[in-house]
C-alpha cells in the first residue's frame, strides 16, 4: 500500500507534501478567520489545485489543518495505559467545553522506558464540525482524507520524537520550528519529560521580512520566505538581499522582536521543564523547516546562551523512526460511516456468501446422500424381494412339516409299519428248492413286528437237512427278511417215502405305509 | 458511533440470518424432506431384512421332499375305499384275483389310536374283514398284491395259507384278515357358549 499523503492546510497556504514533489499554494492568511468560518469551502478550488499537482487525487491522504480551537498537549500521569487514557479523555472533554459540545481526540503513548509506572500520552482534539469540515472539503477537492489532525500536534509529536530519537544521554531539547508553529520537547537518556507549543513560526519571520523590504520594493510572502530559507539570519552589519538593496540593518530590527520571542519562550520551557542546573547544560537541537534557515540556530544560541545547533541527518532519520511509532489522526465522522457502511456491507457480503454456501452445500450434502440411501434402497429391493422369496419358502415349509407331521401321525395311527406279505410269498414259491412242499404259511403281527410260519416238508435225502438250511439260506438272503429261524424238523413218511418236516418262523422288515405299494409300482413299470 | 454499529450489525445479522433461513427453507426443504422419507424407508428395509430368519440351505430340497411325501400320503388317503363301500371292494379284489371267497365276515371295527385323531386333525373310521379264499398259490400271492397296492390305508393285519393233500386237488385256501381306515378331516372345535 502506498504511504499516506500529507496535505496540511495553513493561513498562510495549502501544503502537499509528496514523496517527489512539494506543492505550495499561497492562500491569504488575512482571510483564514473567514475561512474557517464558512467550514473552510472557500477555499476548496486552491486544496484541489495542491492535490491535483501533488499528484494526491485517489490517494488515501492525511490532513493536517490550523485551528485556534485544538487542544494539543503532553500529559504524564502516574496511571497505567488504559486508566491514563480514560483520564486524558476525561480532561480533553472537559477542556472542549463538556459533554454538549461534540468533540473529536486522538492521543498516543510516548514511550517512556526509564518509567513503568508513568504513561506519557500525546493528546489532539478538536471539535467535530471543525474535522468533519475538514475532510468535506477535501473530499470534495477530490482528495480521500482518512486522518485529520491539528497541525500543532503535528509539530509537538516531531518535536517528541526528537528527544526519544536523541543518540546521547545529556539533557536535550529539540525546538520543532515549522510554518506555523512551534514546539519543544525536551528530557533526558530518551525521556520526554516536557513538551509545549510556542507561538514563533517561520511565517511570522517571513513576514518581518516581508515588512522590512516595503521600503525598498515589498517583497511577497513566498519571496521573503524563500529569502528566510536561503539566506537566514543576517549578521549585523552585513547585506541581506543585494539585488532588493536590503541589508541586516534593514531586516534585523525587525526580526528581533520575533527572534527574543523564540528565545524567551525557549528559556521559559527551560527553566520549567528541566532539574535545577540542567537549564544551562542543556543541548538544544533545532529541527524541522526552521533547521533549514541558516543562522537560526546560531542567534538563538547567543540568545538564550545555551549550545544551539541544527539537527544532524542520522538524528533526523532516527527521528523519524521515532514518529512512526505512534500514529496521530482522528478519523472523520463520514469516514467512520463510510467504513462502519462498508464493514457492514461486506459482513453482509461474507454472511451472505456463508449461507449461500452453506446452503448449497447442505443441498449437495443431501442430493448425494439421497442418491446414496436410493441406491441402497433400490439395492435392498432385490435383497426383501429374495426376503420375501425367503419368508415364502419359509412358510411353505413350516406348513408342509406340519402337514407332513399330521400325515405320518395318521399313517403311524392307522396302518403303521407294513410287513410285504406278497413278496415274501412270492419268495417262499420260488425258492428253487426240489421237493419242497409248503403246507402252511401263517402271518401276523407280534409284539416284536411283523413275522410269518412257515411249515413244511422235503424230501429226506441224504442231505435233507441241509436243504432246510438251503431254504433257510434263500429266505436270509431277501433284503425284506430280518430274521430267519428253524422252529423245528422232524423226520416222517408221507405217502411211504421219508421227508423232513420243518417250521421256520422268519421276522419281517417292515415298511413304512405306502412303500410297499411304491415298491409295486416299480416292479409294475 | 459504536452503538450506531451495535443495532447496525444487531440488524444486519438479524437480516442475514432471516434470509438465510428464508432461502434454506425454499430450497432445501423439499429436499430434507425426501431425505427424510428416504431415509425411514431405508430403516424400514433394513429392520425387514434383519428380522428375516434364516432358511436352511437345502429348504428347497426338503420343500420338494415334503411335498412328495404328502402327495404319496393324499394318494393313499384319497384311494382308500369307504367303508361302506370295503365289502363290494374285497370282492371285487378277490375276483380280479380269480380267488373264491367262501366266507367273509366282518371282524369288528376298532380305532387303532385314539391320539392319532387328536394329532392328526383326521377323524377315523375303521372297518374290517374275515375273507376265506380258496384258489391257487400264486392267485392268493396276487390277492395280496392288490391289497397291498389299491386299499390305501388299509392292511393285511393276519393270514393262513394253507394248502390241501393232493388228493383234494391243487386248491389253496387262505384266511386273510384286512383293516381299513377311513380318515375324515376332522371339524375345528367349535367354540363353547360362556354363560347362562
Amino acid at each position: 500500500m502506498r504511504p499516506h499523503a500529507i496535505l496540511t492546510i495553513l493561513p498562510s497556504g495549502i501544503h502537499a507534501a509528496g514523496a517527489t514533489r512539494d506543492v505550495w499554494v499561497p492562500l491569504d492568511p488575512m482571510a483564514w478567520d473567514a475561512t474557517v468560518a464558512a467550514g473552510f469551502s472557500p477555499i476548496r478550488e486552491e486544496i484541489r489545485r495542491a492535490i491535483d499537482e501533488s499528484g494526491f487525487r485517489g490517494r488515501r491522504i492525511k490532513a493536517r489543518y490550523f485551528s485556534k480551537t485544538s487542544i494539543v498537549e503532553l500529559l504524564t500521569l502516574p496511571l497505567k495505559p488504559a486508566d491514563a487514557r480514560d483520564a486524558a479523555n476525561l480532561r480533553l472533554r472537559e477542556a472542549m467545553g463538556g459533554a454538549n459540545v461534540p468533540s473529536s481526540s486522538t492521543m498516543g503513548q510516548v514511550p517512556s522506558p526509564g518509567n513503568q509506572n508513568m504513561t506519557t500520552l500525546l493528546l489532539a482534539s478538536d471539535h467535530t464540525e471543525t474535522i468533519d469540515q475538514v475532510a468535506q472539503v477535501v473530499t470534495e477537492a477530490g482528495g480521500n482524507p482518512v486522518l485529520v489532525l491539528p497541525v500543532r500536534a503535528g509539530y509537538l509529536r516531531s518535536a517528541v520524537a526528537g528527544v526519544l530519537a536523541c543518540p546521547h544521554q545529556r539533557s536535550t531539547a529539540v525546538l520543532w520550528i515549522d510554518r506555523h508553529g512551534t514546539a519543544i520537547a525536551g528530557g533526558t537518556d530518551r525521556t520526554c519529560t516536557f513538551a509545549r507549543l510556542l507561538s514563533t513560526s517561520l511565517d511570522l519571520l517571513a513576514e518581518a521580512i516581508q515588512r522590512a523590504s516595503r521600503e525598498t520594493g515589498e517583497y511577497s510572502f513566498a519571496t521573503a520566505l524563500d529569502r528566510l530559507t536561503t539566506i537566514g539570519i543576517p549578521d549585523r552589519g552585513s547585506a541581506f538581499d543585494p539585488d532588493a538593496r536590503l541589508d541586516s540593518d534593514h531586516v534585523l530590527p525587525l526580526l528581533q522582536p520575533a527572534l527574543q520571542r523564540l528565545a524567551i519562550e525557549v528559556k521559559q520551557t527551560l527553566r520549567f521543564g528541566l532539574p535545577e542546573g540542567e537549564a544551562t547544560r542543556v543541548e538544544v537541537i533545532v529541527a524541522g523547516p526552521g533547521a533549514r534557515v541558516p543562522g537560526l540556530a546560531g542567534a538563538l544560541g547567543a540568545m538564550i546562551e545555551t549550545e544551539v545547533h541544527p539537527i544532524s541527518d542520522s538524528h533526523e532519520s532516527e527521528r523519524l523512526r521515532w514518529e512512526s511509532k505512534f500514529v496521530l489522526g482522528i478519523t472523520p465522522t463520514a469516514v467512520e460511516t463510510r467504513r462502519t457502511r462498508s464493514s457492514l456491507v461486506m459482513a453482509a457480503v461474507f454472511g451472505g456468501v456463508a449461507a449461500a454456501a452453506a446452503i448449497v452445500g447442505d443441498a449437495f450434502w443431501s442430493t448425494r446422500e439421497i442418491g446414496r440411501m436410493r441406491t441402497q434402497v433400490d439395492r435392498n429391493t432385490l435383497a426383501l424381494e429374495a426376503a420375501e422369496r425367503a419368508h415364502q419358502l419359509g412358510d411353505r415349509l413350516t406348513s408342509l412339516t406340519e402337514q407332513n407331521t399330521k400325515m405320518e401321525t395318521l399313517l403311524r395311527g392307522t396302518v403303521g409299519d407294513q410287513p410285504a406279505w406278497s413278496s415274501v410269498l412270492s419268495l417262499a414259491s420260488r425258492t428253487g428248492i426240489v421237493g419242497l412242499e409248503i403246507q402252511e404259511i401263517t402271518g401276523g403281527t407280534t409284539t416284536e413286528g411283523p413275522g410269518l410260519s412257515i411249515r413244511g416238508q422235503l424230501p429226506a435225502a441224504e442231505r435233507g437237512a441241509a436243504s432246510v438250511s438251503a431254504l433257510v439260506d434263500v429266505l436270509s438272503a431277501s433284503p425284506i427278511i430280518s430274521r430267519v429261524r428253524v422252529g423245528s424238523t422232524r423226520l416222517a413218511e408221507a405217502d411211504g417215502v421219508p421227508v423232513v418236516q420243518f417250521t421256520i418262523t422268519l421276522m419281517m422288515k417292515p415298511l413304512p405305509a405306502g412303500t410297499v405299494m411304491r415298491i409295486a409300482e416299480g416292479a409294475s413299470r | 458511533m459504536s452503538r450506531e454499529l451495535v443495532k447496525n450489525a444487531t440488524i444486519l445479522c438479524f437480516g442475514v440470518a432471516g434470509l438465510a433461513a428464508a432461502a434454506w427453507f425454499m430450497t432445501l426443504r423439499e429436499a430434507h424432506r425426501r431425505l427424510g422419507e428416504v431415509a425411514q424407508k431405508l430403516a424400514e428395509q433394513e429392520l425387514t431384512l434383519a428380522s428375516t430368519p434364516p432358511l436352511p440351505p437345502d429348504a428347497e430340497q426338503q420343500v420338494a421332499t415334503l411335498t412328495e411325501k404328502i402327495e404319496r400320503t393324499s394318494t393313499l388317503i384319497s384311494m382308500t375305499p369307504a367303508t361302506s363301500d370295503f365289502y363290494a371292494f374285497l370282492q371285487e379284489l378277490a375276483r380280479q384275483s380269480g380267488l373264491r371267497v367262501d366266507r367273509m365276515e366282518p371282524s369288528g371295527a376298532i380305532h387303532r389310536n385314539t391320539d392319532t385323531v387328536r394329532t392328526s386333525g383326521y377323524r377315523i373310521e375303521s372297518s374290517g374283514y374275515e375273507l376265506n379264499v380258496s384258489g391257487s398259490f400264486a392267485e392268493i400271492v396276487g390277492f395280496m398284491r392288490q391289497i397291498e397296492r389299491r386299499i390305501g390305508l388299509g392292511r393285511a393285519t393276519s393270514f393262513r395259507v394253507q394248502t390241501k393233500p393232493a388228493s383234494e386237488g391243487d386248491v389253496i385256501t387262505a384266511e386273510i384278515t384286512v383293516m381299513v381306515y377311513v380318515p375324515t378331516p376332522a371339524e375345528p372345535p367349535q367354540p363353547t357358549r360362556s354363560g347362562s
